[in-house]
């Protein structure tokens, strides 16, 4: 949108009586405040509970140690913790190869059907989570779809057995991977080819180039999200709960849920002891990535007038190259999804049964029949509208009180609203529960859908800012100087002129929250009540309990309905995945 | 994401179409019958209606949803007005979420419905369980009391499950020892419980103390070759597949439901050595926020009629008056009256717990 359109309505200006009625430091401080409370507040509980003998919601008890002290004694734990070291490093690997490589291949070659290689990469971002470790454990179990179609083929087993370490973090790499490229992606569009350019005219090749000029330069891309993968793979835990148990393999995630759910009484203080543990070091994490990444000017290449990057042509060794990425795909992302669509549409999936001799929509009338399932979709749909409705409109005026405003304290904002992206879901979920059980011990606050709408939307603040804060520093600042000049207070000048702008990209980050509160679910494993059923926890239940067809049909669901908004976004305000 | 407009809209049809195939006719049902002597002992009406007034029964339990829906859907037909909502939870998840809500306060369960004795022995122990003898009790076999309140709703048995395409139904082995001795051959293809499920250490405790060392034995050759999963509803899932050619200790609820579903794939067997039956015991809680409809569906539950309800959906009918083909007496000509191992939730099973799960999963989980 050009900035020269906005309208500017001079006689919608205040007069100054009512300026300073309420100073405008004192609403930032107040807001700033609030934010605090919600998105790092929790928190503390969850520290308090892992320090005290009793749960907090009972009466007594006393400061302790012994939480971590049993914690750190019992050798399941640090079992969990060595598969969950192994599993998320394997993960980040590949996925910064997987993801690096093929945005590089993307933004900068002549490769062919880039198109189609971008949606089949980018998919596992947007669809729900869980339906894809679904479609893996259909597809490539050691008795699935794939697996055999793999073996009738080639003669031999396939080379990876999906219910060990390594065969988990390939599920996980093909639902990270698309973070590391959009992150390298980004990077790549904006950095000035005259760089490679002198790196050609001394004599390089184009690959030459490529490699090593441009790539050293993704350095910071790719810790970033390489960092925010390694967080991301020490918490799964779809992954472990549902792959994880055939081969008894316990992740962080699986024992710190055993330990609450599988466990009578629930362990609470050593799993709040262990959410801790996974806290600290996520949080170390953090300050390493800082350390690592250096200073951030070392890295800007981009001054005066970009212009875009050559392409490298690859000669005919592209047309090599895209068979080989699309099989990958083909193999990672659509068999296992088409794996799920058919097992929905099927009274049985199995290679002794042709699949088209058993077609049937029962499974659908089944989930619609069950009450838990229906009640769920209800409530996703809830708190994905309410929900995503309110954290755009906070998130916008948070990051024009961040970006926009003289307030001291607007540094912290920006990182407060950056930061719940590292925060384990499991560590968010428990954090609002127990906040929850201290603000309202009799319960009737945690009987309505709010925890888990708030826990959810704390959760993707991170999303909505990332796809907010672009569109804001677009908008140059002279039409609120000029209004401010005029005698509008700066919340005038923020309301009436920044954020009417801003509304397109408003509406650009409900719809990727939308989808984002639609399929979240770890938060809500601590947080559900019997009434408070949400469409990702009750697929995971499923997933654990039920039988193929209906639950594949619950995520047949799940992904029409993220599709579904999804291509509506996209025609309507053509919004594009990101992360 | 870029979703081209065109592949959007090409995938509409392929839906469509799907969807218009239509439903497949329902797999017959297993027969029962109340007989015509059968008691009928039901609940005052006073307290069906003060049920009527209440919010729906919210039921927690280890059966999963395709079994317990028909039960409901049956009893809701019964009693018009008294809606169930019914939350499948495995493992000791059915306990732990009664517990954490009656403590925090929120909604939660009236009624549960599991077969983890020993969790329903610290749970009697708590004091969690509401007073109360439904009025079916005379009628009932004197196994079927468990004892603090609590009474079997079915006496399920753990049977072995084939996919017959792997291994024909003249080939298949009629006890636990003799599948010991097919472990090498199909190491991997094997499946049972986890040892952490419901089921999974009531009937490991019933094998054991009536086989002792030797079942040790059995279970040592088995083990390694066993792959371990957390539902039924897996184990089912990969024996279609033909991931697994048998899993052992699986849940007698897949006698009614995916053996019949699949009968061209599946067939299912009493193991001579190895029917143990494990009472699924269900019991009002006292943080019961329905309590009276929760009696409501007790006293159906426990009803012939109830019974017969719950042979079609996999349950395990003990009553006398209740003929089922899946039923107490079925399995006792099956297996011989000796030979039926029956699971109880005395002392003997709590105590020895921690031992027999940590020798098992050291053979198991190597």
């Amino acid at each position: 949108m050009s900035v020269i359109d906005a309208p500017f309505d001079a006689a919608a200006l205040p007069d100054r009586r009512r300026r300073s009625r309420v100073p405008t430091g004192l609403t930032h401080y107040a807001l700033w405040a609030l934010a605090m409370i919600v998105i790092v507040g929790p928190l503390v509980p969850v520290l308090g509970a892992s320090l005290w003998t009793k749960p907090l919601y009972e009466s007594g008890g006393h400061l302790t140690v012994a939480n971590y002290a049993h914690l750190f004694a019992d050798p399941q734990w640090w079992g969990a913790v060595r598969n969950s070291l192994l599993f998320a490093v394997t993960t980040t690997v590949g996925a910064t190869v997987f993801g690096t490589l093929g945005a590089v291949l993307i933004a900068r070659t002549d490769l062919p059907g880039k198109r189609f290689i971008t949606v089949m990469l980018v998919a596992p971002i947007v669809l729900p989570g869980l339906v894809l470790i679904l479609g893996w454990n259909t597809f490539w179990a050691p008795s699935g779809y794939g697996s055999s179609w793999f073996q009738s083929l080639f003669g031999i087993t396939v080379p990876f057995n999906l219910y060990s370490i390594p065969g988990m973090a390939l599920v996980s790499i093909s639902m990270t991977a698309p973070i590391v490229f959009f992150f390298v992606r980004g990077v790549l569009s904006n950095l000035d080819s005259t760089l490679e350019d002198a790196a050609r005219s001394s004599g390089a090749s184009p690959l030459r180039a490529l490699v090593s000029v441009t790539v050293p330069l993704l350095r910071p891309a790719i810790l970033n999200s390489g960092l925010l993968v390694f967080a991301l793979a020490l918490e799964v835990l779809g992954i472990a709960l549902i792959l994880g148990s055939p081969g008894g393999i316990d992740l962080i995630g699986s024992y710190l849920y055993g330990q609450w759910f599988q466990k009578v009484p629930a362990d609470q203080g050593l799993v709040s002891a262990g959410a801790v543990c996974l806290l600290v070091v996520v949080s170390l994490l953090l300050l390493l990535r800082n350390r690592l990444a250096g200073d951030a000017r070392r890295f800007v290449t981009v001054t005066g007038k970009p212009r875009a990057g050559v392409v490298v042509r690859l000669g005919p060794a592209r047309w090599v190259i895209a068979a080989v990425l699309i099989v990958v795909l083909l193999l990672g992302v659509v068999g296992p999804l088409a794996s799920v669509v058919l097992s929905a549409f099927t009274s049985v999936l199995s290679p002794f049964v042709n699949p088209l001799s058993v077609l049937t929509t029962s499974n659908f009338a089944s989930v619609l029949d069950n009450p838990l399932a229906t009640q769920s979709i209800g409530n996703s749909l809830l708190i994905a509208t309410i929900g995503g409705a309110v954290t755009t409109v906070v998130v916008a005026v948070l990051s024009i009180v961040a970006h926009r405003s003289t307030f001291r304290l607007r540094g912290s904002l920006q990182q407060a609203m950056l930061w719940p992206r590292t925060v384990p879901g499991l560590v968010a979920g428990m954090a609002f529960f127990w906040a929850f059980a201290v603000l309202s011990p009799g319960g009737s606050l945690r009987d309505s859908l709010i925890p888990i709408a708030i826990a959810f939307a704390v959760r993707n603040v991170a999303l909505a800012y990332s796809a907010f804060y672009p569109a804001l520093s677009a908008i140059g600042q002279d039409m609120e100087r000029a209004a401010r000049t005029s005698g509008a207070t700066w919340w005038r000048a923020a309301t009436s002129i920044v954020l009417r702008l801003v509304v397109p990209a408003m509406a650009a980050s409900f719809v990727l929250l939308f989808v984002a509160l639609l399929n979240e679910y770890d938060p809500a494993v601590f947080l559900v009540t019997p009434d408070t059923p949400v469409m990702g926890l009750t697929m995971l239940q499923l997933s654990l309990t039920g039988v193929g067809g209906p639950v594949a049909a619950f995520g047949v669901i799940q992904m029409v309905l993220t599709l579904l908004v999804l291509g509506l976004g996209r025609l309507a305000f053509g919004v594009r995945a990101r992360v | 994401m870029k979703i081209t407009r065109t592949a959007w809209l090409a995938s509409v049809p392929l839906v469509l179409a799907l969807a218009a195939c239509g439903t497949s006719a329902p797999a017959d049902q297993p027969q029962a019958q109340v007989r015509a002597n059968a008691t009928f002992t039901p609940v005052g009406d006073d307290v069906i209606a003060a049920a009527k007034t209440e919010q729906p029964v919210l039921v927690y339990g280890n059966a999963n949803d395709e079994q317990m829906q028909p039960v409901i859907q049956a009893f809701q037909t019964k009693y018009p007005g008294i809606t169930v909502k019914y939350l499948p939870l495995g493992g000791a998840t059915t306990f732990q979420r009664y517990q954490g809500e009656a403590a925090t306060g929120v909604r939660t369960a009236d009624l549960l419905m599991d077969n983890d004795g020993r969790l329903w022995s610290d749970f009697v122990a708590k004091g969690q369980v509401l007073d109360y003898r439904d009025p079916n009790m005379p009628s009932l076999p004197k196994f079927a009391d468990l004892g603090g309140g609590v009474v079997a709703v079915s006496e399920d048995p753990l049977v072995a499950m084939f996919n017959k395409k792997l291994l024909p139904e003249d080939k298949q082995p009629t006890s636990l020892a003799k599948i010991a001795d097919l472990a090498t051959q199909y190491k991997g293809k094997i499946s049972t419980y986890e040892i952490e499920d419901s089921l999974g250490y009531p009937s490991a405790y019933a094998y054991l103390e009536k086989n002792g060392q030797s079942g040790w034995d059995v279970l040592t050759k088995l083990g390694p070759a066993t792959v371990t999963e957390a539902s039924a509803g897996s184990m089912v899932t990969k024996l279609l597949q033909g991931g697994y050619v048998v899993a052992y200790n699986i849940s007698g609820s897949v006698r009614a439901l995916a053996v019949r579903k699949y009968s061209s794939l599946l067939n299912f067997r009493y193991l001579t050595d190895d029917t143990p039956l494990i009472p699924r015991g269900v019991a009002v809680t006292k943080a019961a926020k329905s309590p009276n409809g929760a009696k409501v569906f007790l006293n159906y539950l426990l009803s012939a009629e109830g019974q017969a309800a719950g042979c079609k959906s996999g349950f395990t009918p003990y009553r006398e008056d209740v003929d089922c083909e899946y039923g107490l007496n079925a399995i006792k000509a099956a297996v011989g009256e000796n030979n039926v191992l029956y699971g109880d939730y005395g002392p003997g099973m709590v105590s020895h717990q921690p031992e027999i799960a940590q020798r098992w999963n050291g053979i198991f989980h190597k």
